[in-house]
């Protein structure tokens, strides 16, 4: 049955004034009001900081005073974040318990903020256990990428005495084994997290910051622009990617930034197919027509009209983007033509353990999970979204 | 038909175009000579500049870019890719080699595609909301992430390495040639049931979810409600009048995953391997042999073009809104 | 009696809450007579015809009351025999043509598929077959038209098309659901006179679903007036246009122009708007627009009172004058 949108939740108040001393703790002021899933949220995301800090505590402070620009972003990171979890805290729990003077009790202004698309969305969303449980492994994993030089626990470079070290199965000293040259298994893996999140990233925003463009051009100028632009889509299209990005990879010497480059620029043809096909069908509305006879740019209102259109099925096929990138990065450095070792990624380490196969199973399994994972979490996050903002849109035509 | 057949011909004429085009300027983009990377290739071996500035004149590399340009669309349109650094041998004929085995591959891979995603879409659209349709949903979602080389590892780990029921590589067993004709057909299905098992499951995952909401959607059409009504069993109602209606889209997604199904094919015959246009094209790039390099890239590119007609084709006959264009309205 | 409606109920159960589309209908229809079901578009006539075959779909559910055809009961009777019901013995033509019709096979093939269930035919025998019943609705080179794919024709060949799959079994009941609206109106009386001629010729009965009275003063026999999934008033259809009881059917009278009986117009006379049936008024569902509405109107719905010969209506204001 229907459930009514919670419009207009009383300030709570801390049922007993001597609790104030633990609601200082980040998360806890928002359980003693009764409100779960902030409190757990800001109490497991402080509880999982500090005990980085505390089980990892010499790392840190080898890592803290080290020059290497890794540890240092890495060791401000989570002070900031600590603090930052603390102080939020305590102004969002002291916002809530405050009633809210402005506006007593106008339940209609909060029914209908309540009841605006982004609320809506919102809370879809929040029910959507999968798409949720997906945000939040997205969420550690990018934690686990800026955290990597606190969390590895061995050097992921260093070639040890391999004679003694080499392909041991995974016990607790090693959590994922060893590879043949001894390398701890688990700290390659969460440096290859680095490479696996930032290179899916920052492709998909070279893919959709193009793509928007391109479309936008196309779309925006018509005729003759247009015409060429998209033939050369056509053109793009045709190829298969991965084969455009071979070519690509071998003939540019690949580093990050030329793979990222690769990635997103043989990638950018769905976004702008869609964003060409939303400002044409915009030009079309008689708002525009009629903004345009008033003597107004009509480039103003386009824009001004694109952008809450186009940005929820962007942002669906961003977060599949982000898969796919992933997944196409991988396979690049697996054939041992993307990222090259003694930098780890998911993608080389796999291809190593197709080398080791037979004698350590552990060297392809764990990045290839860790790979799957990542993936499929983005599929369920593009889901989640696609869901949350319209269950039938004009999204399914291009995504 | 047929007229739609030489339309669909003709556009492709200048997508071909384009695509040897940005082959042809990919080439020319890549910092460096090509000269230094042929000599590269050649491994540390000094030419005397003599020889070449002759090398130099033979393949054209002396010409400004435009000559050479022309040159090349001209080359292609006649057949000729250029010779492979590597192997010292006229491209188009090694790639006319490894084309067939490509196409085993792909074509068995889409046929497991279509039966199975086909297949599985059907029954989970009819058991709507079920434990099994939930079920397949998430499967096929999950199957849909997993990188398709790293489950071909896994299943070669299992299935080939410890129980030992598939081989673990290559298109052929060592005793190939004694074989008879059909033992010779099925040693080669034997090697081919893990790739296009680990390349067609990816897909048939992906046409699974798109079949299951693509006959949801027909099922809830009028001319549904209106086939029940007169009486018709619900087999016929599903297989026939939703099926139909459901599957002429379908056609056209199997066109565009082509390019993902061939991408795919390049990681999956590296792990096998598995003597197709993808290793060539690896191989290729690992060698810096660029003829090779672009003409597979440019002949993978053709093969899509290909696809997606045959794709457009059969749309055309199983649509009578296409196919008949133009009949007048009556 | 051919077929009978008992309290039918059927209700949507939608996020927001249960929509009860259809409420406590009752009405019967006689071998080869035209009953009409009136009443603005949303008010749940469509629902009706497809709950007779029981083809409600999710989340649309029938919750009450019974279908009985030839005494009947059409929910107990095996699926194998419903369906034998379902297109043989009552055959049913949607308001929008060119959806009710599978784009994708030539009309012919639609017919002789109906013809080679029911009837038994031969493939071949049920094309001929197909091919003189294609002529029978008056579609011209029926030999050609067999072979044309639903988007080939104009609205009013496909409207054809459809009766002919629905008449080709020669039912006992047809029920056509606003068969009309959707064509031009230079057709539409075309097709009205052709559902006369077949019925005259296979002496099926007819129920005839429409918003438009006009309609319905050239065909019916008898009159169902429906508002909110309710009945609100029945009887012959002569003596409810000349004498309405329910104050609903004197507004949807009131809006015909006099003068030319026959011809289509938008149903003006009634101030307000239809209610949203999942936030029906109280009482009886029409007192928010209804000038003689009091307190009493307010509280119940009112029950089906009898007033004259075959006439009944569900008002607490209506008089026998």
């Amino acid at each position: 049955m229907n459930r009514r949108p919670d419009v207009s939740r009383p300030p709570a108040d801390l049922p007993d004034p001597s609790l104030r001393v633990f609601a200082a703790m980040p998360g806890v002021a928002h359980l003693l009001m009764g409100r779960w899933r902030a409190g757990l949220n800001l109490l497991g995301f402080t509880v999982l900081l500090a005990s980085i800090l505390a089980l990892r505590w010499d790392a840190f402070r080898e890592a803290f005073s080290s020059s290497a620009i890794d540890d240092w972003v890495a060791t401000r990171f989570l002070l900031i974040a600590l603090l930052g979890c603390l102080v939020f805290s305590i102004w969002d729990a002291r916002r809530i318990s405050t009633p809210d003077t402005s506006a007593p009790s106008d339940i209609t202004a909060a029914s209908a903020k309540a009841r605006s698309p982004y609320r809506v969305a919102m809370r879809r969303f929040a029910e959507n256990t999968l798409a949720v449980a997906a945000l939040y492994t997205i969420l550690l994993f990018c934690l686990v990428a800026i955290l990597a030089p606190l969390l590895a626990p061995y050097d992921p470079a260093a070639i040890e005495d391999p004679t003694n070290t080499r392909y041991l199965a995974p016990s607790m000293a090693h959590l994922f084994g060893t590879d043949e040259f001894g390398r701890d298994w688990f700290s390659r893996a969460v440096y290859g997290a680095r490479v696996s999140l930032s290179v899916g990233f920052l492709a998909v925003i070279v893919a959709v910051t193009f793509g928007t463009v391109y479309g936008s051009v196309a779309g925006y100028f018509g005729g003759m622009v247009d015409n060429a632009l998209m033939r050369l889509v056509d053109v793009i299209i045709a190829f298969p990617t991965f084969f455009l990005m071979l070519m690509l990879v071998s003939v540019f010497e690949a580093s990050l930034v030329v793979l990222v480059l690769i990635l997103g620029l043989t990638s950018w043809t769905g976004t702008a197919r869609f964003i060409r096909g939303e400002i044409l069908s915009l030009k079309e509305r008689e708002f525009i027509e009629a903004a345009r006879a008033m003597g107004l740019p009509h480039r103003i209102i386009i824009f001004r009209h694109l952008i809450p259109n186009a940005a929820a099925p962007v942002l669906v096929s961003a977060s599949l983007m982000v898969g796919g990138m992933i997944g196409a990065e991988a396979g690049l450095s697996f054939l041992g033509i993307g990222i090259r070792p003694p930098t780890p990624s998911w993608g080389n380490m796999i291809g190593q353990g197709q080398g080791a196969l037979l004698v350590a199973w552990w060297v392809a399994l764990s990045p290839g999970l860790l790979l799957a994972l990542t993936v499929l979490s983005f599929n369920l996050l593009a889901d989640g979204i696609r869901d949350a903002l319209d269950p039938k849109t004009l999204m399914r035509k291009y995504i | 038909m047929l007229r739609f057949f030489a339309k669909r011909l003709l556009q492709a004429i200048p997508i071909l175009i384009g695509i040897a085009t940005i082959t042809f300027f990919t080439a020319h983009l890549a910092p460096g000579d090509p000269m230094d990377m042929f000599l590269e290739q050649r491994r540390g071996r000094q030419m005397e500049p003599e020889l070449k500035e002759l090398l130099r004149q033979k393949w054209g590399l002396d010409q400004p870019v435009h000559v050479q340009y022309v040159k090349w669309i001209g080359n292609v349109a006649q057949g000729d890719l250029g010779e492979s650094f590597r192997y010292r041998r006229p491209v188009a004929s090694l790639i006319a080699e490894r084309i067939p085995y490509t196409l085993q591959l792909t074509i068995l891979a889409l046929l497991f595609d279509a039966v199975i995603g086909i297949g599985i879409g059907i029954y989970s659209a009819v058991r709507q909301y079920s434990l099994v349709d939930k079920g397949l949903t998430v499967t096929s979602l999950i199957i849909y992430s997993i990188p398709g080389f790293w489950l071909a590892l896994m299943l070669v780990m299992v299935f080939s390495v410890h129980l030992g029921w598939f081989p673990t590589s290559q298109s052929r067993s060592l005793d190939y040639d004694t074989l008879s004709a059909w033992g010779k057909i099925g040693d080669r299905l034997w090697h081919l049931v893990l790739p296009v098992f680990v390349l067609g499951v990816a897909q048939a995952a992906g046409t699974a979810r798109y079949m299951r909401n693509r006959l949801l959607e027909v099922l809830s059409e009028e001319y549904i409600t209106a086939a029940r009504a007169r009486g018709l069993r619900e087999k016929t109602v599903i297989l026939k009048h939703a099926l139909r209606n459901a599957m002429i889209p379908i056609l056209t997604i199997f066109g565009m995953n082509l390019p993902f199904l061939l991408g795919g094919a390049v990681l999956i015959e590296n792990v096998f391997a598995w003597p197709g246009l993808g290793l060539l094209a690896t191989e290729a790039a690992g060698g810096r042999d660029y003829p090779l390099l672009l003409a597979t890239t440019m002949m993978a590119a053709v093969l899509v073009i290909l696809g997606n007609l045959l794709a457009d084709v059969t749309y055309a006959a199983v649509d009578p809104r296409i196919s008949l264009e133009k009949r007048k309205p009556a | 009696m051919l077929l009978r409606v008992e309290n039918l109920a059927v209700s949507f159960f939608l996020d927001e809450g249960e929509l009860r589309a259809v409420d406590g209908v009752t009405f019967d229809i006689q071998e080869a007579e035209t009953v009409a079901l009136v009443g603005e578009s949303g008010c749940g006539k469509t629902i009706v015809a497809l709950a007779i075959l029981d083809l409600v779909a999710s989340p649309g559910r029938r919750v009450g009351g019974r279908v009985l055809f030839r005494h009947e009961d059409l929910q107990k009777v095996s699926s194998e025999k419903l369906r034998k019901i379902r297109g043989g013995q009552i055959g049913i033509v949607f308001q929008e043509p060119g959806a009710a019709l599978n784009p994708v096979f030539p009309i012919g093939r639609q017919i002789a598929e109906v013809l080679q269930l029911h009837l038994g035919m031969l493939r071949h025998d049920a094309e001929r077959e197909a091919v003189r019943v294609l002529g029978g609705v008056g579609i011209p080179e029926p030999e050609k038209r067999f072979k044309a794919y639903p988007f080939e024709l104009s609205g009013g060949m496909q409207q054809r098309a459809v009766i002919a799959i629905a008449t080709c079994t020669r039912p006992a009941l047809l029920i056509a659901d606003e068969p009309t609206t959707a064509l031009d109106v230079t057709v539409q009386g075309e097709i009205l006179d052709l559902l006369r001629d077949l019925q005259e010729r296979h002496q099926m009965a007819i129920l005839l679903i429409t918003h438009d009275l006009g309609v319905v003063a050239d065909m019916a026999n008898r009159i169902l007036v429906m508002y909110t999934g309710k009945l609100f008033e029945k009887g012959p259809t002569a003596r409810v246009y000349e004498n309405p009881r329910h104050p609903y059917t004197k507004g949807l009278l009131s809006a015909i122009p006099r003068l030319g009986l026959g011809k289509s117009a938008p149903l003006t006379g009634i101030p307000g708007a239809v209610p949203d049936l999942l936030d029906l008024p109280s009482g009886c569902t029409f007192h928010p627009r209804c000038s003689l509405a009091d307190e009493e109107c307010t509280e119940f719905f009112p029950e089906q009172r009898v007033m004259g010969i075959a006439r009944e209506c569900a008002c607490y204001k209506a008089k026998i004058t």
